[in-house]
């Protein structure tokens, strides 16, 4: 038998308060490593699953390339997976449609190629031979070409060139349509059948110049487009830099790459791995915090059995693995339990996120679902990290316990080895409290390691509850000011096409849809003002200059020019208390000016707010609103009324100084008024958001309504509410599951140094001490501790929650506050867990007799 | 022959104006099988020279030979080792640990080695200690004088060298003070252990072969006792 086995068990049965506690806060511990581990890994899951269903699985792709290095890719040892396609070219459009793709980019897929770029047919098959062809959906409602399935089309094919001078360079799908600096080179015409109909291609970037066609491959083709993927998604790089030709355009499916480490956007790996290793670190220091304190409870305790130990002859090594062997047993309890509850538990989270929160919104990404997602390898992190924590938590106890000096501790010296400065007493305290105040401030101030400990412990406590509090109600702010107060309208349907006039139609059609109630519609245009810098306040100057509205000494300043249907402009006036007879007047035409804007402030990453109107005595605002000739043409806008409420629709708080019209206003207002229409938007009230929602989405269906254009706002604000309420709950679980930890820390320091003091309290009974006395002296020792973890805590606390408000990037303006309401929660808290402590180990000690316990402790 | 020669053996403790010296200079030698009293008034160094016998505690100067070897050139884990099979260590209080049986504590010094105890030997002793009935009794349940013989056979199951015992009857009444004593004697006698034994008590220190007298730290005298 290992005797230091043996004592090692016994002593942990012996305890079984302790050893409950101890055993309880591995759990903790095991179970929010695991589940920040469990949870980083589904969400990464999550992350790459979606990004491979918006935008393919690659991770980096080249055009054109030649035959031969297309074919030698499989070659490449780093190189896992290949696709490609044949370029064909571009083609014009047979009417403009939008103005920022106006081509087709005809392609010859191979097999792979239709799974890379996850391409969905909607309508009819897959091209099987070179004169049939495939088109994307949004060619037809983005780019408004009447064309369909059986239809032969005939496309004029040629190059996208970008001519510098002498220079060259043929463009593709990477670079987007350049107006004026770019030309088109005819090159054949080719007659296609259109055979079938898929959604718009994952892999065409967003910019693309062209809409992606798709042809059967012919048998050998001159250019080819590869997408590539390697057995270590980091080795892309390398790859692709070793294929690019001189005329190459490559691209990378950044987003992807990222969500599995190996992308180069900082931010978001730093967001995800570097979040989950801070988490992860905190829960870890909380953790040592406790069971190295437990330790060190449990071997001060035994430090007579531990000297006696060694003075018969047990080395330094036997001793420290005894206390290892102990932290073995409990972490062979605790840390499986932990393990399992803290991946429960997160998919537990996971469950409810997608199908209780929200109604209708999941945690979704294209059509991919947020779920628990472990593998073997998190589960084995999971243990090595709680097993490590175990093991540092035990190092530091089993190395002191092994250097006591075994004649100091066998006389029990270092009990009487107090200096004198630790048992200076206070003068105010013995003047106030009297001798039970300073009996607690001398015991108080004796034992500095413990009651570091215990002060320590409470002071995490505080500054998480605090910080995180402060954390989540400035996150929680941030939506607010976004999102604003409740729309007035539940859904919206927007057009940017070039021609405003269709917006306008389509939105007529949508208006049938089943149970609107309400409904609006507005155009925007952007325009622009120009305000000297003498009229600008010299810290609002630093910041345009900063961010580049500044030119010369006249700010440009975006204006934004919200044009509304007579019927609603007239509700909206007559809510403000205006005339709307004034502001219709086409004689004399008036617009209401929103009192404060904002600029984008790009240093400090956050709209700033702005009046340019300064004491409003300011009745015209000058707007540029076009040039003619390489002139720039300005208007003044008369302004009728200033406001602080922007109709419903125009959004909270964007950059721009917002002015409100009526179409037919703008029109006469403004040159080219159509042609600067950034967009048309139809708002619509329901009492049955869902039914008309659907409604509206199969007259859209029918009518060649792109269903992306109309979107559901009240499901994505509750989205939105849902996820911070997810992300609320998911904090202060997270905060109490450490408090909890921190609890336990302080129950263990506070209750065993009371009970290790039960001889001194039996003498000091002996010698006439009261019961009453003996609470006032325990009471007074318990303010103490909490007085001096709030005194540092707090202060701590709120600096953290400044830190936090500076730096938490929540794209607005809000104001410091002291989170008041964390405060007194904290300061709560804090007593009663003390108090609680207190009373529960004055009260095992109460039952004993105090002569027994004279008699029986040596000292 | 000489199983023990101390040289000039010196200890301070502290720093400063807290600097105590425990033992000044102290020098003598020890046949085998002897019987060594040591007495002084507290604070005189008794404990302070025991331990550094036993190897518990490093002396600040001054050299100890057990058995003709310099102890303190040994590391701590061979100083550990030595502890466990030459010496055996008796204390006045808290000698035996809580959780584990009289067989066990005895076993104590066989266990930390991972060998398996002699068990005849183990008998004998629990024979002689009269502890044979309560072998597997834990030490709350036995009297102060039981729990003594208990450390007594735990110090002799080894055979040692040297048998260190720091008042061992200093919290026991005079009759079990006086069969532990006995015990003492016996093992001094029957099995030739070198014993040293501090105490207060003058009727203990005159059973003695030879008594050593320390006061502050240095051997005030030495008187050799008739049986």
């Amino acid at each position: 038998m290992n005797p230091f086995h043996k004592i090692a068990l016994e002593s942990l049965k012996k305890n079984k308060t302790r050893t409950a506690v101890v055993i309880t806060g591995v759990i903790l511990s095991a179970a929010m490593i695991s589940g920040v581990i469990a949870f980083a890994s589904s969400l990464q899951h999550f992350l790459v699953e979606g990004s491979i269903a918006t935008t393919g699985d690659w991770y980096g792709m080249a055009e054109p390339v030649d035959k031969s290095i297309k074919e030698n890719l499989k070659k490449i040892p780093e190189v896992s997976e290949t696709s490609s396609y044949q370029i064909k070219g571009y083609s014009t459009l047979y009417k403009q449609g939008n103005k920022y793709k106006p081509y087709i980019y005809v392609t010859a897929f191979d097999g792979d190629m239709y799974d890379t770029g996850r391409i969905k047919m909607i309508h009819g098959r897959k091209p099987k031979n070179p004169n049939e062809i495939v088109i994307p959906e949004h060619l037809i409602t983005d780019g408004e070409q009447d064309i369909g399935i059986g239809q032969k089309i005939s496309l004029d094919m040629g190059k996208r060139e970008y001519i510098n001078g002498k220079k060259k360079k043929q463009l593709y799908q990477n670079v987007e349509y350049m107006p004026g600096k770019e030309n088109f080179s005819f090159e054949e015409s080719r007659t296609f059948k259109i055979v079938g109909i898929c959604e718009r291609p994952a892999a065409e970037p967003y910019q693309a110049a062209g809409y992606t066609a798709i042809t059967a491959p012919e048998k050998d083709g001159e250019k080819y487009g590869v997408y590539i993927k390697t057995k270590d998604p980091g080795d892309i790089y390398k790859v692709i830099k070793n294929i690019k030709g001189e005329k190459t355009e490559i691209s990378y499916n950044e987003d992807l790459l990222t969500y599995l480490g190996a992308g180069k956007n900082e931010k978001i790996k730093e967001m995800i791995f570097g979040l989950a290793a801070f988490l992860i670190g905190l829960i870890v220091l909380g953790s040592i915090f406790l069971i190295h304190n437990t330790f060190s409870i449990s071997l001060s305790e035994r430090e007579r059995e531990t000297a006696l130990l060694m003075a018969i002859g047990a080395t330094r090594k036997q001793l420290r693995r005894s206390v290892f062997y102990e932290a073995f047993l409990i972490g062979g309890i605790g840390i499986p339990i932990g393990i399992i509850a803290g991946i429960a538990i997160v998919g537990g989270f996971l469950f409810a996120a997608n199908n209780l929160f929200s109604g209708v919104g999941n945690l979704e990404l294209s059509g991919v679902s947020m779920t628990l997602f472990v593998t073997y390898k998190t589960i084995i992190l999971a243990f090595l990290v709680s097993f490590a924590t175990m093991h540092l938590s035990a190092m530091i106890p089993a190395l002191r316990a092994s250097r006591a000096s075994i004649i100091n501790t066998v006389r029990r010296v270092y009990d009487f080895r107090i200096s004198r400065n630790k048992t200076k007493g206070y003068n105010i305290v013995s003047d106030i409290f009297g001798v039970y105040g300073t009996l607690a401030i001398k015991n108080y101030s004796r034992n500095t390691r413990q009651y570091r400990v215990t002060v320590f412990s409470l002071l995490i406590s505080i500054i998480l509850f605090i910080s995180v509090s402060s954390y989540t109600h400035y996150l929680t702010s941030s939506v607010d000011a976004l999102f604003g107060e409740s729309e007035e309208y539940q859904i919206t349907y927007s057009y940017s096409g070039t021609s405003p006039q269709k917006g306008k139609d389509n939105y007529s059609i949508l208006s049938n849809a089943e149970g609107v109630t309400k409904k609006s519609f507005a155009q925007v245009l952007y325009m622009e003002t120009e305000i000297t810098a003498d009229k600008i306040d010299k810290k609002t100057l630093n910041l345009l200059r900063g961010s580049g509205y500044m030119k010369k000494d006249k700010a440009h300043l975006p204006v934004r020019i919200f044009a509304m249907d007579e019927r609603s402009y007239k509700e909206y006036l007559k809510n403000q208390g205006l005339d709307p007879k004034l502001f219709t007047d086409p004689e004399n035409p008036k617009a209401v000016a929103l009192r404060e804007g904002g600029f984008y402030d790009i240093t400090g990453q956050k709209y700033r707010k702005m009046n340019i109107y300064g004491s409003e005595k300011v009745k015209t605002l000058l707007v540029r609103t076009g040039e003619t000739s390489g002139i720039d043409e300005f208007h003044s806008v008369s302004i009728g009324a200033f406001t602080d409420e922007v109709p419903a629709g125009a959004g909270e708080f964007t950059a721009g100084f917002l002015m409100v019209t009526t179409t037919e206003i703008a029109e006469s207002i403004f040159i080219n008024y159509e042609k600067n229409i950034e967009t048309s938007t139809g708002f619509f009230k329901s009492d049955d958001t869902k039914t008309t929602y659907e409604s509206m989405t199969e007259i859209a269906s029918k009518n060649n309504i792109p269903k992306s254009s109309i979107i559901n706002e009240e499901e994505e604000e509750e989205i939105s509410r849902s996820l911070m309420t997810a992300v609320n709950i998911f904090s202060y679980g997270f905060i109490v599951l450490i408090s909890l930890i921190a609890v336990a820390n302080v129950f263990n320091t506070i209750s065993t140094n009371i009970l290790i003091r039960r001889r001194e309290f039996a003498i000091l009974k002996a010698v006439g001490l009261s019961e009453s006395g003996f609470m006032k002296m325990m009471n007074l020792e318990c303010l103490f501790y909490g007085l001096k973890s709030l005194l540092y805590g707090l202060p701590v606390a709120i600096i953290i929650a400044y830190i936090i408000y500076r730096n938490v990037n929540t794209g607005t303006e809000i104001a410091f506050s002291v989170p008041v309401y964390s405060v007194v929660i904290s300061i709560i808290s804090i007593f009663i867990i003390v108090f609680a402590t207190m009373i529960y180990a004055t009260h095992k000690i109460g039952k004993e007799d105090s002569i027994e316990v004279i008699k029986n402790e040596p000292l | 022959m000489e199983i023990l020669r101390v040289e000039d053996l010196t200890k301070i403790y502290g720093k400063g104006e807290s600097r105590v010296k425990a033992l000044d200079e102290v020098s003598f030698s020890v046949e085998k099988g002897e019987f060594i009293a040591i007495v002084g008034p507290s604070g005189s160094g008794k404990s302070t020279l025991l331990h550094m016998l036993g190897g518990v505690e490093k002396p600040t100067s001054g050299r100890v030979f057990v058995d003709g070897k310099d102890i303190y050139e040994q590391n701590d884990e061979e100083l550990a080792v030595f502890r466990r099979r030459q010496i055996g260590l008796i204390y006045q209080f808290y000698n035996l640990i809580p959780i584990l049986n009289v067989k066990e504590n005895i076993s104590l010094p066989f266990l930390m080695d991972g060998r398996n105890v002699n068990e005849s030997r183990l008998e004998e002793l629990l024979e002689v200690l009269d502890l044979k009935n309560r072998q597997n009794a834990l030490p709350g349940q036995l009297s102060g004088g039981q729990q003594q013989k208990v450390s007594i056979g735990r110090a002799l199951i080894n055979a040692p060298a040297l048998v260190l015992a720091d008042e061992p009857t200093g919290n026991l009444d005079s009759k079990n003070s006086q069969e532990i004593v006995e015990l003492l004697k016996k093992s001094n006698k029957e099995y030739k252990q070198t014993l040293f034994l501090i105490t207060h008590d003058e009727n203990i220190a005159l059973q003695a072969e030879r008594i050593i007298f320390l006061d502050d730290g240095k051997i005030l005298r030495e008187e050799v006792v008739g049986r």
